[in-house]
């Protein structure tokens, strides 16, 4: 008796030593490929070794002495932000709409707003540039940014639904009471409270729109975005510019992903 | 409409249907200034509904809402003018607790200084002056209740709308931030409407009580009438402990359907009577008694329960009914399960409940 | 008076005023540019296309392709992130934090950096040949990329998150004790995973599953970047027709009927969703 209870902790604890290693592999396994590109992008060597013969700083030079880089990423920038502010205030509109008036028809709703997720880029961009040709505004920025709009909309519809599910409606009710109008209440007290989140959706929104690159492929005509720039000297020319690139991408992710978590956590706790 | 007999507030006929659910039948309410009214009813009762129409955040089907002879049915709230505090309180986290106060001020476009002035008066009347900077989390639940007082009152509303607000502190708190609102109610002479389901509270604190179930207002009367002239059984058994009996009534008489024989102060043909469990006298020694003074019977204590200040039997009487009676606990005269005593209730104790329907 | 008329608008006109912008943005261009999509390829210069997409045993084979891939990156991403998902509902405070930052942070990189980075992880000089040549492992470069082995590494790392988060979600709303009482009640490891886990994650699987599915049958990046061409997907197919050889109407007929399969796919898992949850509860 003594002898099996034994033997059942033993294999417990194996298996939970197992569960560790395997969760802490997997996440290596996740972190990898991002690590990997630091060192690269400081290799002295104009091809690509691993670990690298010699160190230096030239692949960033290269990226900001080149026009063709700075003008990509200056017209990606631009595109992120407006389709980020286009999907953002639609998206914020959308989601107030379906978690207050039309709470029956609300979840149905949302469903359709989600339905860019779900549709291959490939088909999306082939059908956006027939539309875009015929309108003439194939090569047009702007047109790259509202399509990407589309495509950062189901992101911004989620996370603002479930923070405005999650809202007390009784602040705004009370600020009316109060009175407030409906538009100042949602002003000075829903949206500061759900700023956090505000936040999270303008940030998934607008790397969406700064990773894209299939839609801008199709519909950026002559000129390029970022990732088309990417994705032409991956294909081309595979020398560590990227890699310099790549970096200096981590490091605005992970930048920012710290200071939405410092927000988050700061608001969790003056909400508590 | 002469000016001393105006309401402050005037509900007339309000309706309210949700989808095939009748929330509110014909709700006809009148408050007048300075009247302290409560909403008593179970969940489900309308109360909150009708509380909701009041404030201006639902829209009644048919019916009229005044404020000081003024048509509000189709007013938003911020135009009512009254200041309510929240279940949960409502606090903005996000603001501290001055700019909390001031916040309905500086919606009516008073200067800042100014409302920075008004709302410390008000924290001070809630003896919280020195709170001003704290954010609502750092309060705790009863100073974040005072915080939500001076915010509904701060702005001088013709009206104060309280819904349950002390359903989230404990008993010792609760207690004495009734007696801390009701005070400020009187000293400042606001006309107060308050919701509960906690009759007790509901007693201490009104001027009046509109007993609510089903949509409707049972009964509506002083904390006095409500307790002792209850109209029905629902009213009856939601205010206090009471003791039903059914029978027949035959005059100043009242024959209980065990065949108990109570005498009435006045002719009745009610089918239902009431007796409050403080009313019954137990006794050991038997007392002879004129019936028309005192009805009497015997009655063998089946259990008892020590409940602080008095003591709680359960006794079946001879003909068989089974009452329950509310003592105060003196020593020496504590019954023992089994005893036979002498049972007697006042003629005047014996109520019957006018309403005739179903309970 | 204007009291009276915002009242009468009621909430649901406010609501449907308030989601108008969004429903006309995703209408003019989202669902109508889709909708003449479908109907140019129905048109009768173009319908033949069906048919010889259909009858051609290459193009089938690449839509099967496109499909075995899917499944197979689906498969691995599930065993991956089950257990994964769960323990991240062990852990707590800080190191939940870290583990939530090191699945979303690949997740909110780019793709194609990420895609870069495998091409460089495995390729011919990278780091895992490096590696396998210092222990001996073998004495020659192994080819690594530009295989479908490197596309499925490349899309399994990739949609591992979305596959995490769904069944994270679920997960995390199981009672510990729940699991303590199957446990007490003499169930073994094997039948609280098949009797009480799995039944009380099922939404969380599917739905990470549907995602990854839909997700990975649209990849473009990895199959054109790791594949080096030996890899067959449908959305490379349409990329080469619409932007090598010019020809919309065939790339639209191939969208439409990867959209199709995507669509039936979607479908099917959501029919199946309902199909357990109801068997589990009349069950």
């Amino acid at each position: 008796m003594l002898e099996r209870r034994s033997r059942t902790r033993f294999l417990r604890r194996i298996g939970n030593v197992a569960h560790h290693i395997f969760s802490w592999v997997t996440f290596l396994f996740l972190l990898t490929p991002l690590l990997i590109v630091i060192p690269i992008s400081f290799s002295g060597g104009s091809y690509l070794s691993f670990p690298p013969e010699s160190y230096s700083t030239r692949w960033y030079e290269t990226y900001f002495a080149q026009d063709s880089w700075i003008d990509a990423t200056i017209l990606s920038l631009q595109v992120g932000v407006v389709a980020t502010v286009i999907s953002v205030a639609v998206g914020f509109l959308f989601a107030l709409g379906i978690t207050r008036g039309l709470r029956k028809w609300g979840p149905a709703l949302e469903k359709v707003a989600l339905a860019p997720m779900i549709v291959p880029s490939i088909v999306y961009s082939v059908s956006m540039y027939s539309l875009f040709s015929r309108l003439g505004l194939v090569g047009n920025w702007f047109g790259i940014a509202l399509a990407h709009a589309i495509l950062c909309l189901p992101f911004v519809v989620i996370v603002l639904t479930a923070s405005l599910r999650e809202y007390d409606i009784d602040q705004e009710t009370a600020a009316m009471g109060l009175g407030a109008s409906r538009l100042t209440a949602i002003r000075r007290i829903t949206i500061p409270q759900i700023r956090p989140s505000l936040l999270s959706a303008a940030f998934l929104a607008f790397i969406t729109s700064f990773d894209e690159l299939v839609v801008a492929m199709f519909l950026s005509g002559t000129f390029g975005t970022l990732p088309k720039k990417m994705f032409d000297n991956i294909r081309l020319q595979i020398d560590p510019t990227i890699a310099a690139v790549s970096v200096m991408e981590i490091l605005m992710v992970i930048l920012v992903m710290a200071v939405l978590m410092r927000l988050n956590r700061a608001n969790v706790g003056r909400l508590s | 409409m002469t000016n001393e007999n105006q309401a402050v507030l005037d509900v007339q006929k309000i309706r309210k249907t949700y989808g095939r659910v009748e929330a509110l039948r014909e709700i006809d309410l009148r408050v007048a200034a300075g009247e302290f009214l409560t909403l008593l009813g179970a969940s489900g009762s309308g109360k909150t509904t009708l509380l909701r129409i009041i404030a201006g955040f639902e829209t009644p089907d048919s019916g009229r809402v005044s404020i000081r002879g003024a048509d509000m049915t189709w007013a938003s709230a911020a135009e009512r003018q009254i200041g309510m505090v929240f279940q949960n309180y409502a606090l903005f986290p996000h603001l501290t607790v001055l700019e909390n106060v001031m916040f309905p001020l500086e919606m009516r476009r008073i200067t800042r200084r100014a409302a920075a002035d008004r709302a410390r008066a008000a924290l001070d009347s809630v003896h919280l002056g020195v709170f001003g900077d704290r954010y609502p989390r750092q309060l705790s639940g009863g100073q974040q209740q005072r915080v939500a007082l001076a915010r509904a009152i701060v702005f001088e509303p013709s009206l104060l709308l309280l819904d349950e607000p002390f359903s989230a502190l404990d008993r010792r708190l609760r207690e004495s931030m009734q007696q801390e609102v009701k005070q400020l109610q009187s000293s400042l002479g606001l006309t107060t409407i308050f919701i509960t389901h906690d009759q007790e509270e509901a007693l201490v604190m009104s001027d009046r009580i509109a007993v609510m179930g089903g949509g409707a207002i049972r009964q509506i009367g002083t904390p006095a009438e409500i307790y002792y002239h209850p109209n029905s059984i629902s009213v009856a058994t939601f205010v206090g402990e009471s003791n039903i009996f059914e029978g027949v009534p035959k005059g100043r008489s009242f024959y209980a359907a065990s065949g108990a024989h109570f005498s009435l102060a006045a002719p009745t043909d009610c089918n239902r009577m009431l007796i409050r469990p403080e009313a019954i006298t137990l006794s050991r020694a038997s007392v002879p008694a004129d019936p028309r003074e005192a009805n009497v019977f015997a009655a063998q204590v089946l259990d008892r329960s020590f409940v602080g200040g008095f003591t709680v039997y359960r006794v079946r009487l001879a003909q068989g009914d089974e009452v329950s009676v509310r003592a105060i606990a003196r020593e020496g005269a504590i019954f023992q399960p089994g005893e036979t005593l002498q049972l007697t209730v006042a003629p005047a104790d014996c109520r019957p409940l006018t309403d005739r329907s179903a309970a | 008076m204007t009291g009276a008329l915002v009242h009468l608008r009621g909430p649901r006109a406010t609501g449907m005023l308030l989601t108008a912008p969004a429903a006309m943005l995703l209408l003019v261009l989202f669902f109508y540019p889709l909708a003449t999509l479908f109907l140019t390829t129905l048109h009768p210069d173009n319908i033949e296309n069906y048919a010889r997409v259909v009858s051609s045993g290459t193009y089938m084979q690449v839509y099967l392709n496109t499909l075995r891939l899917a499944v197979i990156v689906t498969v691995i991403d599930l065993v991956i992130a089950y257990p994964l998902a769960f323990y991240m509902c062990r852990l707590t405070g800080g190191s939940r934090m870290v583990a939530f930052f090191l699945l979303l942070i690949p997740l909110w990189t780019s793709q194609l950096v990420r895609t870069y980075a495998w091409m460089v992880l495995l390729g011919r000089n990278g780091p895992i040949n490096s590696a396998l040549m210092a222990l001996g492992l073998t004495d020659t470069p192994l080819r690594l990329s530009n295989s479908e082995f490197a596309v499925v590494i490349g899309m399994v790392h990739i949609l591992l998150p979305y596959m995490v988060l769904p069944i994270y979600s679920s997960a995390s709303k199981i009672d510990r004790s729940l699991l303590e009482a199957s446990r007490g009640l003499g169930a073994g490891a094997f039948s609280t995973l098949t009797r009480v886990l799995i039944p009380l994650t099922i939404h969380g699987v599917l739905a990470g599953v549907s995602l990854v599915l839909v997700l990975s049958l649209g990849v473009f990046i990895m199959p054109a970047l790791l594949g080096g061409g030996r890899v067959p997907v449908i959305p490379l197919l349409i990329e080469q027709q619409a932007g090598s050889f010019l020809n919309w109407a065939m790339a639209g007929t191939f969208c439409v009927i990867l959209l199709a399969m995507v669509l039936v796919i979607f479908w099917l898992i959501k029919l199946s969703t309902r199909l357990l949850v109801r068997g589990r509860v009349h069950a």
